[in-house]
């Protein structure tokens, strides 16, 4: 039976079939004949979360422009459907010619989070492509990572041929021209996988090998290959307004997380946050002029019909034209029926001035993320907000109407005591106390504030990259102690994380290659769709953590990242390891770092490509 | 007021996308082709469009209706052309009429549709001698579960049958054709129809094997949907 008759008869019987079946407007029908390279682009969760990542549809846009390459799509099949699969023996398959991913010259994982793992395994798994790089036959497909977590790759090392370090956008053309010279010439795998080891941000996990300490740090990563790079510098595109962005995105015929037009105004962040890994690895940061996102806007409007418009970046109102920028889009929202929807807003009057517009009387989804509860630990994680620009903005909000604000916090970082704990209720506290003053001092109302509380995971490639995890006990410990003072606090809602997973997360996040069998044996007991707190398996995680006697306190607890050689350090991100070592010691003297707008504050990335934002402040 | 009535087919994988994704896609189609839809006043405006029947995820269709309303008139072979040029593979607009005012709205005209089943090649249909047979039940009893709640609720589906027969279609393959009631007032599900004509012929049938299509919906006095006076 062909692939499409088998999966004809499944599609009846799962929930949502609209997830398997392509054919939406905008996706791309290519002519087989003179195709040299079939790419899969290859998202480890499901359609609807896949199809919400702009990231898919800018590489896919950028590897189908090219001639004699074709990308099409594959999403991780929900339980019920991988199920049918398994039984009826379908194999993982494109969305678009229902191709098995077996057939592909190459699959593409973007890797967003660390919980994707054992989909990553699952995936490949239902595709019968052997899980390991060194199992791999001539005719397997090569099997690629990017994201942002391939700036740690190792926990993952072994299941993957390579991976892309940093942008994409002119790396994946540069792989697929060197996959059809390569093909013409009938090379062997190893030969490619030497060949773009020498293109810039291609890391081939296989010319690498650890060595190990006795207690399990790293001794050295030596190279199995004498020509491997020395280490690998990610890949950066320096001129967004040249840069490939989609104006045919695909339109998802089923609803997705986010049914909406997105314009990426600007890649990175001068802020310098200390915990935030994308602030660290997206620098510098590069924007797309005014004029060119309002282009690309309309024409991305005028193909989709979409009715809502989200901006994206890691903080919108940094953006240099930000007040004609919404200002116009103000307009265009009006004129057309379209939503315009401003994620990470700074709290200053004219936000305000814009949320009000936009949001007219619904007035709803009022975000704002101090992330620590006092100004002592917000000086060390270096998020520059002071209690006065909270009161501020809030008394603002509440003046015009809001009725509701939803407050991020993170628990569990570095130097934080109970007394931060304290601060964050305070906060909410002092936010009531202003709502009752605003209603003429008469306690009740409808005002709410819904505090939202993460757990701090330590990144690679920050300054907080040696520090400790709070145990999961202590995490549970402070969640508590906090739910307790929310009790009393009329009007607000505390609600937090599930401590386990995030446990399991900074494992991944700052693990080594031994992880590998971790994942391994985790998936194999069931683990996948880690991310989703209904399908999330602690026990498995730490039963296979244990099987492969690996302690989960030596990646927590910071030991993993003492000494010279980090599990990641052949990857370069651009930024200094001195100037991370350096804003370590800053953020325990609570020191804090300025903005790089205010000037440059060093963190080397300038030694590869120039900051146009540089002081410009 | 500028008031359309678009018949359109709805074919192919499309069947396995719902109502509301299909709502989303012609209100985005529209957007595409620049057709001005009215939208509604109040905090949450949303354009005026309304299916006369919504279709049940997996059915094909080549009788669904929609019925919009513009800011401006349009010529109709306009408003077909150009959604066509903009719809996806597998929906297509058929026929577009303007609808005189005032008149009430195609869902409240809703009351019957004919239906067509096929099965997988070589899956046994009942005989005419069944179908005659379980037509001729002084009542249809199925059960089925109450709107609200869990509890299942055993209801004559006789006078909901209009029309039940095996007939060969076009390319030749044996069909069954029926003409059940449709629409807000009463609606025979037509799986729950199957099941129990299945059942009571003795022929094993299986959830996905049905492939089932709409193909033309009808008012109470037996004209269909698009007929306008
Ligand atoms: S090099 Fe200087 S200006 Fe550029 S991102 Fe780093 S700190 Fe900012």
């Amino acid at each position: 039976m062909k692939l499409d008759q088998q999966l004809e008869k499944l599609l009846p019987l799962v929930e949502k079939p609209g997830r398997y079946i392509g054919g939406e407007l905008h996706s791309v029908v290519k002519d087989e004949e003179g195709i040299v390279t079939r790419f899969g682009f290859a998202f480890p969760d499901t359609y609807e979360i896949g199809m919400s990542y702009l990231g898919l549809q800018i590489l896919y846009k950028v590897l189908n422009d090219m001639d004699g390459v074709y990308c099409e799509r594959l999403f991780t099949p929900a339980l019920d459907m991988e199920e049918k699969m398994r039984e009826e023996g379908l194999p993982l398959f494109t969305l678009e010619t229902k191709t098995p991913a077996k057939e592909l010259d190459m699959l593409g994982f973007t890797l967003q989070y660390e919980l994707c793992y054992t989909n990553v395994l699952n995936m490949l798994d239902l595709a019968a492509i052997p899980l390991k790089s060194c199992d791999r036959e001539e005719r397997d497909p090569f099997v690629i990572g990017g994201g942002p977590c391939s700036f740690n790759p190792e926990p993952v090392a072994e299941y993957f041929d390579f991976f892309v370090i940093g942008d994409g956008e002119e790396s994946l053309p540069a792989i697929c021209r060197a996959h059809a010279n390569w093909k013409e010439r009938q090379g062997n795998r190893n030969e490619f996988l030497s060949t773009i080891s020498k293109l810039p941000g291609i890391y081939v996990p296989g010319f690498y090998q650890p060595v190990y300490q006795k207690d399990g740090r790293l001794e050295s990563i030596n190279k199995n290959v004498p020509d491997a790079p020395e280490r690998i510098r990610k890949c950066i595109i320096s001129e967004m307004d040249e840069a490939p962005f989609p104006t045919k995105p695909i339109v998802p015929l089923i609803e997705v997380v986010h049914d909406r037009s997105v314009m990426e105004l600007f890649r990175g962040c001068t802020r310098g946050c200390r915990f935030c890994q994308a602030g660290m690895i997206y620098r510098p940061v590069r924007e797309r002029s005014k004029d060119c996102a309002l282009d690309l806007i309309e024409k991305q409007l005028c193909s989709t019909g979409h009715d809502e418009l989200s901006l994206l970046s890691l903080s919108t109102s940094d953006y240099s034209d930000f007040v004609d920028l919404a200002t116009e889009l103000v307009r265009t929202g009006k004129e057309k029926n379209v939503a315009i929807s401003l994620p990470s807003l700074r709290l200053d009057n004219f936000s305000f001035q814009v949320l009000n517009e936009i949001q007219g009387y619904k007035k709803t989804g009022l975000t704002f993320a101090p992330e620590a509860g006092t100004q002592r630990l917000r000086d060390v994680i270096n998020k520059c907000i002071s209690d006065e620009d909270i009161y501020n903005g809030m008394r603002q909000a509440i003046e015009l109407g809001w009725n509701s604000v939803k407050l991020y916090f993170m628990i569990g970082l570095p130097t934080e005591t109970f007394e931060d704990l304290d601060g964050i209720a305070e906060i909410a506290k002092n936010i009531m106390a202003i709502y009752y003053e605003h209603n003429g001092g008469r306690r009740g109302g409808k005002f709410q504030i819904n505090v939202s509380a993460s757990n701090f995971v330590p990144k690679p490639h920050t300054p907080f990259q040696w520090v400790a995890q709070d145990s999961p006990e202590l995490f549970r410990e402070k969640h508590h102690y906090l739910k307790d003072k929310f009790r009393k606090i009329k009007g607000a809602q505390f609600s937090y994380h599930g401590t386990e997973a995030s446990q399991i997360e900074a494992i991944l996040a700052r693990g080594d290659r031994r992880l590998s069998e971790v994942i391994y044996k985790a998936w194999k007991t069931g683990c996948k769709f880690d991310g989703w707190r209904e399908h999330f398996k602690y026990d498995k995680w730490i039963e296979a953590m244990n099987d492969s006697g690996l302690d989960p306190d030596f990646y927590t607890s910071g030991k993993v990242s003492e000494g010279d050689v980090l599990p990641w350090s052949l990857i370069d991100s651009g930024v200094d390891d001195a100037y991370l070592q350096s804003e370590w010691e800053k953020a325990v003297m609570g020191q804090q770092t300025a903005d790089c707008r205010e000037g440059c504050t060093g963190c080397g990335i300038n030694r590869y490509v120039r900051c146009e934002r540089e002081g410009t402040k | 007021m500028n008031r359309y009535l678009l018949k359109f087919e709805k074919t192919g994988q499309l069947r396995y996308t719902s109502h509301l994704d299909l709502l989303r896609l012609f209100r985005r189609t529209f957007k595409r082709v620049g057709i001005d839809l009215l939208y509604s006043q109040g905090f949450n405006p949303h354009p005026k469009m309304s299916f006369a029947q919504p279709l049940s995820l997996g059915y094909t269709s080549i009788g669904e209706y929609l019925e919009i309303e513009t800011r401006m008139p349009y010529n109709e072979s306009f408003l077909v052309d150009s959604m066509n040029s903009s719809l996806p593979y597998g929906v297509k607009v058929l026929d577009c009429r303007e609808i005189p005012d005032p008149r009430k709205t195609a869902a409240s005209l809703v009351r019957w549709a004919d239906y067509k089943v096929r099965l997988p090649e070589g899956h046994a249909f009942p005989t005419d001698l069944q179908l005659r047979l379980f037509l001729d039940q002084d009542a249809i009893l199925v059960s089925k579960r109450a709107k609200k709640g869990k509890e299942m609720v055993e209801i004559d589906i006789k006078p909901m049958i209009h029309e039940l027969q095996t007939a060969f279609d076009d390319d030749g393959k044996l069909v069954l054709k029926m003409k059940i009631r449709t629409g807000s007032e009463s609606n025979l599900n037509t799986e729950l129809l199957l099941g129990s004509l299945f059942d009571f012929s003795g022929i094993p049938l299986e959830k996905y094997e049905p492939q089932i299509m709409r193909v033309e919906m009808y008012r109470e006095d037996g004209r269909p949907l698009s007929s306008i006076e």
